[in-house]
């Protein structure tokens, strides 16, 4: 397991150094970032002093160097528009996001996997019925809507739960249930069919023979076998949980680093929207790490023939 | 060899009458086990054989009362000493599986969990029935497998299943089967897993721990090969019944019905020919489980078959010596071979 742990750990850092080069060419390539910057109108006299200003004089291989360099120390440059550490700033919005993704995720995994599990046991039951036509709609809702809608009948008409953010728990509750149709829909649907297909294995046969109880055979044997689908379902979606969190930060008013990605976009804040780029790309890339450990404390045959 | 126990010598463990399993489906409901009856004593081994389809393992799977969904058993009894297992409750059957009738899955590769430890898988069963603290069970564990001959019993306890032999796994699931010493094993085709060589080894053990435990087998096979060596009397399965059930020389020296001879020179030829050019065959197909006709199942088949054949379902009749019955109005006589 050890071993394994530090494989999974040295490919995790061999994919940040790989995504951090291709982000540095990324932006090089879109053409010169200092003109870019600039602006259509500016003189050439201005161009060149931006391009001192970000390094862009020296050659590729020292920019890259020094690029890398800085990533290491957490120095990912300054804003253009705010004019103060991208890091500073990142730092700032960052909790607001991970609040949402972390209640969005816990609640899509507290509903959509007891769910998968009961209904699997008792299929074609009005509760299975009730829960896939749900599904099918969670799936296809915006979460932009279920927003505004939430907005609407809870703050506006009932004024039972804010609508804006900076009120503690409370404010989570909305934008979370906003972004998490898709995620409870898709967890509840991976663990019913993942647990269907379990139950009607012969090792789950052996082990009614066996005269198991059924919270054991449910819960220790078909739920473990379940758990890869649904722990590769959670790996997509924490991805892209940090995606679609933007259109909900934004109905929510939520200081998060999906609005300010999406500012920094609308501003051409090209240092700002390339140190989030990187910090999402961390945050995915620990995400599978985790994931490739829990996938080996699941199950013995990835850990022991890895 | 073990030693022969002579038939009905001890109070019979298991009595099944006229057990009638149906199965439903959207074409129709249909009766997978139609009537079956027969009695089983301690240390006594049963050969149920059958094709594929013709309810033998529905009739496992209702001995433990672990039918799918769709079916369900409609009438008769099952007396496991003495007490009536059809109508248990859930909470009840669960108490009984496993440890007073245990069974012996098909399919080793794929029958033991995989994310489990084989000590562990044979503990549970163990800590399901007795009130052992998980030390003392997992010591058990070890014991059943060296009981099993696997070797280094303490070492392959810790051992997933994907890291054991498809023999071995079979000695496993043998272990987690005598686990609890129960009255009666199922053994579900407990070797068509398995390679020749390692079959042979396999009957032997079960034989082995049969004689240890006083345990009383039934083995569903459709092999006589498996037959002939380790069972005193052997059922034929045909269309959800049983059509002839006798002592097992007796009934390679005299099947009384028609569908029981035909099978045992099908798998004579075959062993014979040593899989060679012509497969031997019985002309015609089992019948549909749904739309079943009137008379003997097996009368669109048979070679001997007349017209009341065809009008009526032949009862069960005694064929000559004690313990030979056959479902036949027209029983045949003489040597099969």
């Amino acid at each position: 397991m050890g071993s394994f742990i530090l494989r999974r750990l040295a490919y995790a850092i061999l994919s940040l150094a790989l995504l951090s080069v291709t982000i540095f060419f990324f932006v090089r390539v879109t053409g010169d970032p200092a003109a870019l910057l600039a602006g259509a109108d500016a003189s050439a006299e201005q161009i060149e002093r931006l391009r001192q200003e970000f390094g862009l004089d020296r050659s590729i291989p020292v920019q890259l160097v020094s690029f890398l360099f800085d990533l290491v120390r957490g120095d990912l440059g300054r804003s253009l528009f705010y004019n103060i550490p991208v890091s500073e700033l990142i730092m700032a919005r960052l909790p607001a996001t991970l609040t949402i993704c972390a209640a969005t995720f816990a609640l899509s995994v507290a509903v959509g996997v007891p769910t998968g599990i009961w209904t699997a046991i008792n299929p074609d039951g009005w509760l299975d019925r009730a829960a896939r036509a749900i599904a099918m709609f969670g799936m296809a809702l915006p979460s932009f809507w279920a927003g505004l809608i939430l907005i609407l009948v809870f703050s506006v008409n009932l004024n039972w739960l804010p609508a804006g953010s900076g009120r503690g728990f409370s404010s989570v509750i909305l934008p979370a249930v906003a972004l998490s149709g898709y995620f409870i829909a898709s967890n509840f649907r991976i663990t019913r069919s993942a647990m269907l297909d379990v139950l009607n294995t012969e090792f789950i046969t052996l082990t009614r023979a066996k005269g198991l109880a059924e919270r054991r055979i449910i819960l220790m044997h078909a739920l473990r076998s379940s758990l890869i689908p649904i722990v590769t379902l959670s790996g997509i979606n924490l991805a892209l949980l940090i995606n679609s969190s933007v259109a909900v930060e934004t109905v929510f008013g939520w200081p998060g680093i999906g609005t300010l990605l999406f500012d920094s976009i609308a501003m051409r804040d090209f240092p700002m929207a390339q140190g989030i780029v990187v910090v999402i790309g961390v945050f995915i890339i620990l995400c599978n790490f985790v994931i490739d450990v829990l996938y080996a404390y699941i199950d013995p045959r990835i850990r022991l023939a890895a | 060899m073990s030693t022969p126990i002579p038939p009905h010598s001890a109070p019979p463990v298991l009595e099944v009458e006229e057990l009638r399993t149906s199965l439903g489906s959207r074409r129709g409901r249909g009766n997978v086990v139609d009537g079956v009856s027969f009695s089983l004593s301690a240390g006594e081994t049963l050969g149920i054989v059958g094709e594929s389809g013709s309810g033998k393992t529905m009739l496992g799977m209702s001995l433990l009362r672990l039918l799918p969904r769709a079916a369900q058993i409609v009438s008769g009894s099952i007396r496991l000493d003495g007490r009536d297992i059809v109508g248990c409750t859930v909470a009840e059957m669960r108490d009984i599986r496993g440890a007073e009738i245990a069974l012996i899955p098909q399919d080793p590769m794929v029958s033991l969990d995989p994310l489990f430890r084989v000590g562990t898988q044979i503990a549970e069963t163990l800590r399901a029935h007795k009130p052992v603290a998980a030390g003392q069970a997992m010591s058990e564990a070890v014991e059943l497998l060296r009981r099993v001959n696997i070797p280094d019993p303490e070492l392959r306890a810790q051992a997933y299943p994907f890291e054991m032999s498809g023999g071995m796994r079979q000695r496993v699931v043998g272990a987690i089967g005598i686990a609890c010493t129960p009255k009666v094993l199922i053994a579900d085709e407990p070797t068509t897993a398995l390679d020749v060589t390692v079959q042979a080894q396999y009957l032997a053990l079960l034989q082995r721990l049969q004689r240890e435990t006083g345990v009383a087998l039934i083995v569903i096979t459709h092999d006589f090969g498996v037959v002939a060596q380790i069972c005193d009397r052997v059922a034929v399965m045909y269309a959800g019944r049983i059509v002839e059930q006798a002592e097992v020389g007796r009934l390679f020296d005299a099947p009384a019905h028609p569908y029981s001879r035909a099978l045992i020179e099908a798998s004579a030829a075959m062993a014979n020919e040593g899989g060679g050019r012509r497969f031997p065959s019985i002309p015609g197909e089992p019948p549909p489980l749904f739309g079943r006709g009137e008379g003997c199942a097996f009368a669109p088949r048979c070679a001997f078959a007349r017209d009341r054949c065809r009008r009526e379902a032949p009862p069960q009749t005694s064929a000559g010596p004690a313990g030979h019955a056959v479902r036949c109005f027209y029983p045949l006589e003489g040597d099969a071979r």
